[in-house]
């Protein structure tokens, strides 16, 4: 059988090749290929068209210059313990058998709306997460939620995503008439990421206006920072987690709830990021 | 012997038409170039070998005899992790991550260790949570028994064997501070292998996530690692919840 060779070179070769010349590729003294890399490794499924966002609308009065108490956002619904059949957002791989797998990168949810367009009662004690996959299409004709088309981050590539997501509930600042609601969760259901955002004593602090809640899924940089409310002041709180891969026809379930809460609700402005391949 | 050749370009090349024929590129060393395609972990999830265990709602409790937490014990681990595998695959740890769920009074820091060992070091007790793989098209199961100790379940508390050859890859204090050290909110984090740990502080007294970082963690099959906290002077155990995640080739 034919074999391979590359030349072993443990320290910089003395000789650069030019451009266009003929180079044998390079190992290492164990015959490992020496690799290097271009671009980060986002940009590159981006590159080939594989790289998809999510965001709410940006709205505004026509003719005026937006300001950020004009974004309603989406409303959720917000309870005190978690509840599996109400999801902030889900994400639906709508491939057939066999086809793309989804790997969440990021969520990233910014509190909106004006003073009072929320109905977070103070006792809430802080905001927990969760993430879940599911093989079950949990979501059927009467899921509700607002549609989100995702974009995909190539403005040259014309291809269009798998993931169906479905964010917060539908109606006006009070209802919740048409609340995002799933089937409940069965035996095939993995919990796949937790965090606790933040720990406050009073919600009317945990919801102010601006504030944002951020987990990176994959690689990432733990950091050490504050878990506590800071009074009024709004703060970025970050989350990381492992990868998280969801297969064709499954589902992929967010969660927040707010302990010693009623339940209550939440307008959100949202960016959620993935590739499928 | 046959050999390979690349096309040397330190210069970005004119870009070809999809389906054309074309020659590998290499650095003007001979280092093939490359684009990587999505992060490592995610790629470790496609082919189906990452796992993760993850509470959710129902937290352990760590010692029901909270003074036993007050100095390190060989024989008293938060977690213990035995490799199963019967077909040489090896655990490495990626990070874990603990939610306090309540104060442990009186403590005055929060120490950590995590230990390897090339033995079974189980012996007894603790909960067992089965992992879960993180690609939902993917249901091989982990090699990996995973213990969690909770006084509050059927389980108890792990007992590991006193172990004869075991490794220290771990040491950490996550904080320090007048007691109680541990409290409602407080996040405990490690991130181990590719890391880049950020400074802040270890002595808040308002709630706090907690990270470091440290190198890469192995375990061979047959294997065993072991995840130690302790807290000087505590008399409350620590509660929590929690997340972690591995892969195994």
């Amino acid at each position: 059988m034919p074999l391979v060779y590359g030349k072993a070179t443990r320290s910089l070769p003395t000789s650069a090749a030019l451009d266009e010349e003929q180079v044998q590729p390079r190992l290492n003294l164990y015959g490992d290929t020496s690799v290097s890399i271009r671009g980060d490794a986002h940009s590159a499924v981006a590159d080939e068209g594989s790289y998809y966002k999510a965001a709410n609308p940006y709205k505004s009065s026509v003719g005026t210059a937006p300001a950020f108490t004009q974004i309603p956002g989406y409303y959720t619904t917000v309870g005190a313990a978690y509840n599996s059949t109400t999801p902030t957002f889900v994400l639906y791989n709508s491939a057939s058998s066999g086809g793309k797998t989804i790997f969440l990168d990021y969520v990233r949810l910014i509190v909106a709306g004006a003073t009072g367009q929320n109905s977070i009662a103070s006792a809430a004690t802080g905001r927990q997460c969760a993430v879940a996959i599911d093989t079950s299409t949990r979501i059927t004709s009467t899921t509700g939620g607002n549609v989100c088309v995702p974009s995909n981050s190539n403005m040259s590539s014309p291809s269009t995503s798998v993931g169906v997501l479905r964010f917060g509930n539908v109606g006006t600042v009070s209802s919740t008439a048409t609340a995002l609601t799933v089937t409940a969760a069965t035996g095939t259901q993995r919990t796949v990421a937790r965090h606790s955002f933040q720990l406050g004593a009073s919600a009317s602090a945990a919801d102010a206006r601006g504030e944002q809640f951020s987990i990176d899924f994959g690689e990432r940089s733990i950091s050490s920072i504050p878990n506590a409310s800071a009074g009024g002041a709004q703060q970025l709180w970050v989350g990381t987690s492992g990868p998280v891969a969801l297969g064709a026809g499954h589902t992929l379930l967010f969660y927040m709830w707010y302990p010693s809460l009623t339940t209550g609700i939440m307008p959100m402005n949202f960016e959620i990021g993935w590739w499928e391949r | 012997m046959p050999q390979i050749y690349g096309k040397a370009a330190r210069s970005l090349p004119t870009a070809v038409a999809d389906s054309t024929q074309i020659q590998q590129r290499v650095t003007s060393y001979g280092d093939v170039t490359t684009v990587q395609m999505g992060d490592n972990h995610s790629s470790l999830a496609d082919e189906g070998s990452y796992y993760k265990v993850c509470t959710l709602g129902t937290g352990i409790t760590q010692h029901g005899t909270a003074t036993s937490l007050q100095a390190y014990s060989a024989t008293l681990p938060l977690f213990l992790m035995k490799n199963t595998s019967a077909t040489g695959k090896r655990l490495f740890l990626d990070y874990f991550r603990l939610i306090s769920l309540a104060s442990a009074t009186t403590s005055s820091s929060v120490q950590c260790a995590i230990v390897i060992e090339d033995a079974d070091r189980y012996s007894s007790g603790g909960n067992v949570y089965a992992p879960v793989n993180v690609n939902s098209s993917v249901a091989s199961s982990s090699a990996v028994t995973f213990y969690a100790s909770n006084s509050a379940s059927s389980g108890g508390v792990i007992t590991a064997t006193a172990g004869s050859s075991p490794r220290q890859v771990l040491r950490h204090t996550f904080k320090t501070v007048a007691a109680p050290a541990v409290i409602v909110g407080d996040i405990f984090g490690v991130d181990v292998g590719e890391h880049s740990s950020q400074s802040g502080t270890l002595s808040a007294t308002a709630p706090t996530a907690y990270a470091t970082s440290t190198g890469p963690i192995c375990v061979g099959p047959g294997h065993s690692l072991l995840v130690y906290l302790w807290y000087p002077a505590v008399t409350v155990s620590p509660q929590y919840e929690f997340e972690i995640g591995w892969w195994e080739r």
